[in-house]
């Protein structure tokens, strides 16, 4: 047979109705599944995974974080603790700190919780002491006048008695919260200085 | 490979989810995971442990419990006091220190070493073993403190009450007497400098 013969490679059948039958090209309907199946595979893949490339642009709580270790930072190396000797506070300054107070030998300033840890107004903020002066859980403490020395929130009932967590409370907030916490020394105690924003 | 039939071919099909595939691949290039962004190890969480430490261990220093922690050393048995028998604590030791470890950092989700390192006699860092709670994972922070301790130095019985004992008259101390002679050859009051590092991690 001549090279350029065109009946070498197409060759079909002519059926009686005139249609063409395309049996010499093994293709089967098992090869159209595989490739089609396959196809749209990757296609439904493709529309349910870009939604999640656009997830580190929606708005979380990136701002938070941020402030949230900056006003702790502040707090236990400048406003209640000497900045010379950081992680140590002052008793006095911290108990008026969380008594609502701002008295002038103190190194916090300002009327409000906002601006003495010094974040804008709208900010829900909380700020915590916890530790565990008996050996139990850790719990928020409070400043009992009378013995003049720290204990848990539950066994300070007198009115002079300083509970010390201040701002919005945290229990009643159901989005995510951020929290910066340190380690201070606080009455030659070793508890831990949490700040929650959200 | 023109049919009349208009039918996929395999090979056609997983060329199309190839072509899907990399145009997706090259899209994910604009985007990215910032260090912020919530996962159980962000840098965030690194940050407040990284400080944490190191408030505990200015803490610690402060109120002389890492110093005490340090010289509570058995002499006769040649280890600290109530080390188990596999010569370092898997928690927090019986001190004053180890109780701030275990408030701060004895929870189920945080796993911390403690290494001493001191001068050897042939100036060189060694350093042993105090804590160990396993190999560290890959997102780990370190906090150091150093503690001097001088020849003049007591150390310390189980229950944290001063002894006799000082460290030159110790002899089975882990840290040995560092070379510091002056140059009139007198020895100096200086035993060894102790750094305590502590490396957290979260498991």
């Amino acid at each position: 047979m001549s090279p350029d013969s065109p009946t070498r490679f197409t060759r079909s059948r002519e059926c009686r109705d005139g249609s063409t039958q395309s049996g010499d090209r093994a293709q089967t309907t098992i090869d159209f599944t595989v490739g089609v199946s396959i196809f749209l595979l990757t296609l439904t893949f493709a529309f349910a995974f870009v939604p999640g490339l656009l997830a580190p642009f929606t708005g979380g709580v990136q701002e938070e974080t941020v402030a949230a270790n900056r006003v702790v930072d502040t707090l236990s190396q400048q406003l209640l603790a000497a900045p010379t000797q950081p992680y140590v506070l002052d008793s006095y300054c911290t108990k008026e700190f969380f008594d609502d107070n701002s008295p002038s030998e103190c190194r916090f300033s300002g009327s409000t919780l906002q601006e003495r840890i010094g974040i804008s107004d709208r900010q829900v903020v909380n700020v915590t002491i916890k530790g565990n002066p008996d050996e139990g859980e850790n719990d928020v403490l409070c400043w009992d006048a009378d013995k003049g020395e720290l204990d848990e929130q539950g066994d300070c009932t007198a009115g002079s008695d300083v509970q010390l967590t201040v701002g919005s409370s945290v229990a009643k907030q159901t989005g995510s919260t951020v929290t910066a916490y340190r380690e201070v020394l606080l009455a030659n105690q070793s508890v831990t200085l949490e700040v929650h924003m959200w | 490979m023109v049919t009349d039939r208009g039918q996929a071919h395999a090979l056609e099909g997983i060329t199309a989810g190839l072509l899907l595939l990399s145009s997706l691949v090259f899209a994910m290039q604009m985007t990215a995971v910032t260090p912020l962004t919530a996962s159980t190890s962000s840098q965030h969480i690194e940050n407040q442990q990284r400080e944490a430490m190191r408030g505990l261990l200015a803490t610690a220093s402060e109120t002389g419990a890492l110093r005490r922690a340090i010289l509570a050393w058995d002499d006769s048995n040649g280890e600290f006091h109530e080390t188990p028998s596999q010569g370092y604590f898997s928690q927090g030791p019986p001190n004053e220190f180890g109780r701030m470890l275990n408030r701060s950092f004895g929870n189920s989700s945080t796993a911390y070493n403690v290494h001493l390192s001191y001068l050897s006699r042939g100036n060189e860092r060694k350093r042993i073993r105090y804590v160990y709670q396993g190999s560290p994972s890959d997102n780990t922070v370190t906090a150091t403190w150093m503690v001097t301790l001088v020849n003049d130095s007591h150390l310390y019985d189980a229950s944290g009450d001063k002894q006799s004992t000082t460290l030159s008259e110790a002899d089975t101390y882990f840290a040995p007497v560092a070379n510091n002679t002056a140059a009139d050859g007198h020895a100096g009051p200086v035993y060894n400098v102790i750094e305590v590092e502590v490396v957290v991690w979260r498991i």
